[in-house]
């Protein structure tokens, strides 16, 4: 018996022809903060709304806390899934939503929730129809923090969010979080904005799985190289090059290896620059081209 | 259960969709016919009632727009949110069945509010006595709730093209309904049976016409996504 909180095998779904999600496996594990990144249609909601029983996989195999999602009471009440286009009825208000998740939510605490009411100063009596992007934003927010739900996943969760109130998510996300450890998934495009809090990430390319490692082994696995374009062309002989950014005779590249000693020293001979990688650089050059593989030679 | 009242919360946290609006529009349908009752000063035998009914119909066609995705994004489970849906439907249907009878027996003590205006206690619907009129409303509001529901989730589940592809269907049905009434003349004992039915006799029809409409929606509810 794994304790796996996800376990996703060859999960398939496609539309007629169109496959947008195609044979992915992963699993997720209790306890951490996963990334789930990728460009817009890759597939990354839709896997989130197979996970979470609201769309139904074509075939592959699924388990949510070692079970099937599908009807699962004992599993659906331990996820909390916070997408960017909830849809709210129409007459509620923001105290609605907030009251009733805390009868369907079980670990729903009402002191924090109101907390983060204050924090994010919403008006509780107004209609979620009459709110602006960000408090309506602010209020998927809250749930997903106060419903302190196992597996808590957030699908671009803050759009028309401002930088003060995004920063104040990302606070309010780690402090609860170190306090009450569960299974948290971000899905985001504001991949700089959430890179520190990320324990593990896979990225998501077509409808496949282009990278699935820990946080900080990704952040080491890349450099750039930067330097007159014959020298940066000799170092990158024979290496995984993921970008290659000409500005006059100078040459910038993206490097997909861990950075040796020899290499460190090599580049220093030839007088190049070297520096490192941003997640969301990585994931901007790996989603954006294909990975080219071995060699200097140009696509 | 407590999943299933989780649902039924959800629904009468909207009290606007379930309770303040039928009120109001068949408040102001009744305080118009009133007004005209009072000017007019001859019996007035009106058809206003009937807004309550229709408005049951719209309900049940907009409850699953409104709640469903919302219900299925915070955990709940089809089957909760089926049943609950039910439930608070039959809870409502109850609810208006009774002030219906109310109303019709205050109708009748005013003297049809002292104007002659025949609202709640019509004839043929109220024929009959006070627990045939009781049943016969409230099956009456129950039925249209779940076709609406059936709409809804053909809707749901089908989207635009569902429904087009069924309303299709039920008008070619009804046309050759009609045609082969024609063709075998069938039309004088359907008009006699009916003069013959009292409204109570006409509900029971409805009775297994909500169960079969009651099991579609649950089965395409159960497959029906986000």
């Amino acid at each position: 018996m794994t304790n796996h909180v996800v376990e996703v095998k060859q999960l398939t779904k496609s539309y007629g022809k169109m496959t947008a999600v195609n044979e992915v496996s992963f699993t997720l594990e209790p306890d951490k903060i996963y990334g789930l990144l990728g460009r817009n249609g890759a597939g990354k909601t839709t896997i989130m709304h197979m996970i979470t029983a609201q769309l139904f996989a074509t075939s592959g195999e699924l388990k949510v806390f070692g079970e099937e999602p599908y009807e699962n009471a004992k599993v659906l009440s331990q996820i909390c899934f916070i997408k960017e286009s909830l849809k709210y009825p129409d007459n509620y208000m923001v105290k609605d939503v907030l009251e009733l998740s805390a009868s369907l939510f079980p670990n729903w605490d009402k002191e924090y929730a109101n907390s983060l009411v204050q924090d994010f100063q919403l008006p509780l009596k107004r209609r979620m129809k009459k709110l602006s992007r960000g408090m309506h934003s602010s209020v998927g927010i809250i749930v997903g923090l106060a419903s302190r739900a196992p597996l808590t996943i957030f699908d671009e969760p803050y759009l028309g969010l401002d930088a003060v109130n995004r920063a104040l998510f990302y606070d309010r996300l780690i402090e609860d979080y170190s306090e009450y450890p569960r299974t948290i998934v971000l899905s985001t495009h504001l991949i700089d904005e959430v890179s520190r809090m990320l324990e593990h990430i896979i990225v998501i390319e077509g409808g496949k799985i282009l990278i699935n490692e820990d946080a900080e082994e990704l952040r080491g696995s890349a450099y750039t190289v930067a330097g007159t374009a014959s020298a940066v062309e000799s170092f990158i002989q024979g290496k995984k090059v993921i970008s290659r950014e000409p500005f006059g005779a100078l040459l910038t590249a993206g490097v997909f290896e861990r950075l040796t000693d020899t290499d460190r020293k090599k580049a220093a001979a030839l007088g190049l620059q070297i520096a490192s990688v941003s997640l969301q650089q990585l994931v901007v050059q790996l989603t954006n081209k294909k990975l080219e593989t071995k060699g200097g030679s140009r696509s | 259960m407590n999943r299933i009242s989780n649902v039924m919360k959800l629904h009468n946290r909207d009290k606007h969709a379930w309770m303040t609006v039928p009120a109001g529009i068949l408040a102001s349908s009744f305080i118009v016919n009133l007004i005209i009752g009072y000017g007019s000063g001859v019996a007035i035998y009106t058809g206003g009632l009937s807004s309550i009914f229709i408005y049951m119909l719209v309900l049940g066609i907009i409850v699953m727009p409104q709640t469903f995705p919302f219900a299925i994004s915070f955990s709940v489970r089809r089957t909760d949110y089926f049943i609950g849906t039910v439930l608070n439907a039959l809870l409502s249907s109850l609810v208006w069945t009774l002030a219906l009878l109310l109303l019709s027996s205050i109708e009748e003590a005013t003297n049809y509010w002292g104007v002659q205006l025949h609202f709640f206690s019509l004839p043929f619907l109220s024929d009959g006595n006070i627990a045939q009129e009781f049943l016969t409303d409230f099956l009456l509001l129950l039925t249209l709730f779940l076709s609406g529901l059936v709409i809804g989730s053909i809707f749901r589940k089908f989207r635009a093209i569902g429904l087009f592809i069924t309303s299709l269907a039920a008008m070619v049905v009804t046309t050759l309904l009609v045609v082969l009434s024609t063709l075998n003349d069938w039309w004088e004992p359907i008009w006699n049976w009916l003069k013959d039915t009292t409204a109570f006799e006409l509900s029971l029809w409805f009775l297994p016409i909500a169960l079969c409409f009651a099991i579609i929606s649950y089965l395409l509810i159960r497959r029906s996504t986000v």
